[in-house]
């Protein structure tokens, strides 16, 4: 019977997290085309963007500020302008962006996107801005000996995860693909010889190897991802479509995306060849200290959310009660048995879908729900070492079981767990890093930022690698203090 | 004189394991009880019913005449103010000084001032002699004291009966005297008194009355005299053979 009922609850459950989905989908779906009024009524058009694709889109540093630059950000303002709106723009991953679109946190898409049937299936899709070709970014000591893409053959070659290119390449015979999410980790992978080409945009390309001293761009001679970029709208959004239609068709008449857009970005582009790389880096202190702020924010609000979280559901499994039980149950073993980068992205875009709540919140959210499962069982295992006399004890002086659990019970648990408390600190600070997904700024971000900028594939990681370290050794450091002074308490 | 506590067909089973059957008894005011019986026979359990530590599976205990088993849990604390409780493993407050082990309940339940609650704590202190440890903590006490102290515990909250469950049994030999001598001295002053002990020497001597309990029954209540001297029943015979 227990086991029915268990079971029963579970599939309500998920039939629950189901109904959200389906949810989301009919709204995207049968929105009547009030798109552009809308947005004329809002003042502003949000654009989405993943600014790792120099020089279409990328961070660039305008007085200190981190701010999201590049030709796609010219065409979108161009757009918006012509709209008699405001733009703004939002940072995603590059997955995360037709997501984006769909649970509308973003009004259009402007990422170098190419328009394929697949996507078309999802999202329609303005007329061309621009053609693009596919390049190959190799090292300069392979000059002669990789003329196209014919000479790929028995190699390793690396491309964009979800880009044209990726596919093309994918279909050459005998070539292996390396898919990365991230155009940097390309790059470096090229150079360390663990493949002999990136498969990129050509303008990209361009860009990659005008900042970066031993690696040299060809055109590849592949034409099946020869593409035309677009920009992406809701399905349906034709209002929007039509309106961008035109002005895209008035950039057209100059070829001025080509002629000033892509130069105009290139000359915003910092240019770090020449420089050192600590001088460089030193640029971007302000890019690592709010990202240092942020992944502190991040940790400090979620590991008391977690706690509070965590002493509820530790109590809520070992209540009596069979629905309180079974409800903590739930919720400790489906956080424990999904991924953390899911839930984040499901808080963002799939409960954002409901309730509308910025990146930095739904990333707190989530890391905050998924801390709390983990520290409700650590609580629990902590609230059983202690032994039941200590609660008999308690009671028999008339203590109320609240009272008892508050004043013996729970103080010496806490003890007992604290050094696996600080592990979880540790854990959360270092696993806030998976918020970069959805664009939170904390310091694997900003990693992405620089390196983006910069052209520096190495030095931005082992300069968070280091900050990461500070922040968790002072965290261990400081737990070790305070557990010596509990045991102070009771050894005197 | 109406008795301060009644056990009414009190029954208690695990499951399908009936550990005792329709006990009655009585206990008045200033009784010290020894309660006997073999090993397993079900006094620990008989004991944690009267304050409900335990729930029995039927019957009542009367407290002054007021129901424990039907009362809400609003009014099993405060029932529980009156029945004090000291343990075979002392549960003292690990976590809490020795003052904070006495005073913890008299002022979260009593509502009593800390200033009372401890003064009162270091005259009780003073009375077993340990009134230079109120700043320790338990771990640091020795079995003979922490029990002391577990006594003192029970006492800061004035309670009209106290339990007893084989207090001395967990205690080195040469430390059993000491916590023997607070119970006598207890005993002196008229404290009603429940105790499960294997002390034979001290039941015969301490004692108003004995409960024998074995196979699911108080076999004979009775005089430590009667008892011991003239047992009735063939399991009190048995019982008190293996004993000598
Ligand atoms: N929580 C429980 N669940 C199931 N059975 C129990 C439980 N507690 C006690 N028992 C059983 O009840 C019976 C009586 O146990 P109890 O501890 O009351 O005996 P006792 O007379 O106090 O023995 P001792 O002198 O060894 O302390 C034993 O058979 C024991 O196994
Ligand atoms: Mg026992």
């Amino acid at each position: 019977m227990k086991h029915f009922k268990f079971i029963a609850i579970m599939f309500i459950f998920f039939i629950g997290l189901l109904g959200i989905f389906s949810t989301t989908n009919a709204n995207a779906a049968n929105t009547n085309d009030h798109y552009l009024a809308n947005i004329k009524k809002k003042g502003t058009l949000v654009m989405g963007t993943s600014p790792d694709y120099p020089p279409y889109e990328f961070l660039g540093n305008k007085d200190g500020q981190n701010e999201i630059e590049g030709a796609d950000v010219q065409l979108g303002q161009k757009i918006a302008k012509d709209m008699g709106v405001k733009l703004q723009v939002k940072s995603m991953g590059f997955d995360s962006l037709l997501v984006g679109l769909q649970t509308n946190k973003v009004d259009m898409v402007i990422a170098g996107l190419n328009k394929t049937p697949q996507r078309a299936k999802s999202v329609s899709f303005s007329n061309s801005y621009y053609k693009s070709g596919t390049g190959l970014i190799i090292n300069k000591d392979d000059k002669n000996k990789i003329k196209d893409y014919h000479d790929l053959k028995g190699k390793a070659v690396g491309a964009q995860v979800g880009s044209v290119q990726y596919d093309s390449v994918k279909k050459l015979a005998g070539v292996s693909t390396k898919g990365m999410e991230n155009a940097n980790d390309l790059i470096m992978a090229l150079k360390s010889n663990k493949i002999s080409a990136v498969a990129m945009d050509q303008s990209v390309a361009q860009a990659y190897a005008n900042h970066n001293s031993g690696i040299v761009t060809i055109p590849s001679g592949l034409h099946s991802g020869d593409s035309d970029n677009n920009i992406a709208f809701s399905k349906g959004a034709n209002s929007l479509v039509q309106s961008a239609n035109k002005t895209i068709s008035n950039i057209k008449k100059g070829n001025q995306y080509t002629n000033k857009f892509i130069p105009t970005a290139i000359n915003e582009m910092p240019n770090n060849k020449n420089q050192s790389t600590a001088n460089s880096m030193w640029q971007y202190k302000d890019f690592f200290i709010s990202g240092i702020e942020n992944t502190i924010l991040i940790s400090v609000i979620s590991v008391i959310f977690g706690i509070i979280l965590g002493v509820i559901f530790a109590l809520m499994r070992l209540s009596h009660n069979w629905l309180l039980h079974v409800v903590a149950v739930c919720y400790i073993e489906f956080i424990r048995g999904t991924p953390q980068l899911v839930q984040i992205m499901f808080v963002y875009f799939g409960l954002g879908a409901i309730v509308n709540v910025p990146a930095l919140t739904a990333g707190i959210v989530a890391i905050s729900i998924n801390s709390g499962a983990y520290v409700a069982e650590i609580i629990r295992s902590g609230i059983t070492s202690i032994s039941v006399g200590q609660n008999e004890a308690a009671l028999s002086l008339g203590l109320s079981s609240k009272q008892s659990m508050r004043y013996i019970v729970l103080p010496q648990a806490f003890k007992n767990i604290w050094p696996a408390l600080g592990n979880e600190l540790v854990t959360l600070i270092k696993d806030s890093s998976l918020a970069s997904t959805i664009g939170v700024g904390e310091l694997m971000y900003q990693m992405r930022a620089v390196q983006a900028d910069t052209y520096k594939g190495v030095a931005p990681i082992a300069i968070i690698m280091v900050i990461y370290f500070i922040i968790t050794f002072a965290i261990s450091r400081m737990m070790k203090y305070f557990e010596g002074k509990f045991n102070h308490g009771t050894n005197d | 004189m109406e008795p301060m506590i009644k056990i009414e067909n009190l029954t208690k089973k695990f499951k399908n394991n009936v550990i005792f059957e329709n006990l009655n008894a009585e206990v008045n005011k200033g009784d010290v009880i020894s309660l006997l019986g073999p090993s397993g026979a079900g006094k620990s359990t008989f004991l944690r019913c009267i304050n409900m530590l335990g729930e029995p599976t039927s019957g009542k205990i009367l407290l002054n005449g007021k129901d424990l088993v039907s009362s809400s849990s609003k009014e099993l604390i405060q029932l529980r103010t009156k029945i004090g409780m000291v343990f075979q493993g002392f549960n003292l407050f690990e976590n809490k000084s020795v003052l904070d082990n006495i005073t913890l309940a008299p002022i979260k339940v009593k509502g009593m001032s800390k200033e009372a609650a401890e003064n009162k704590a270091y005259e009780l202190l003073k009375t077993v002699g340990l009134d230079s440890k109120a700043d320790v903590f338990p771990a640091s006490l020795s079995g003979g004291q922490a029990q002391r102290v577990a006594i003192v515990r029970a006492l800061a909250m004035d309670p009209e009966v106290i339990l007893f469950d084989e207090p001395t049994s967990a205690l080195d030999p040469e430390k059993v005297g000491e916590v023997l001598n607070v119970m006598k001295e207890l005993a002196n002053q008229d404290m009603t008194m429940i105790i499960v002990t294997h002390e034979m020497e001290f039941a015969k001597n301490v004692s108003d009355q004995i409960w024998f309990m074995d196979e699911g029954k108080l076999q004979e209540k009775q005089t430590p005299d009667g008892f011991f001297n003239h047992p009735e029943t063939k399991q009190a015979k048995r019982f008190l053979s293996k004993m000598i």
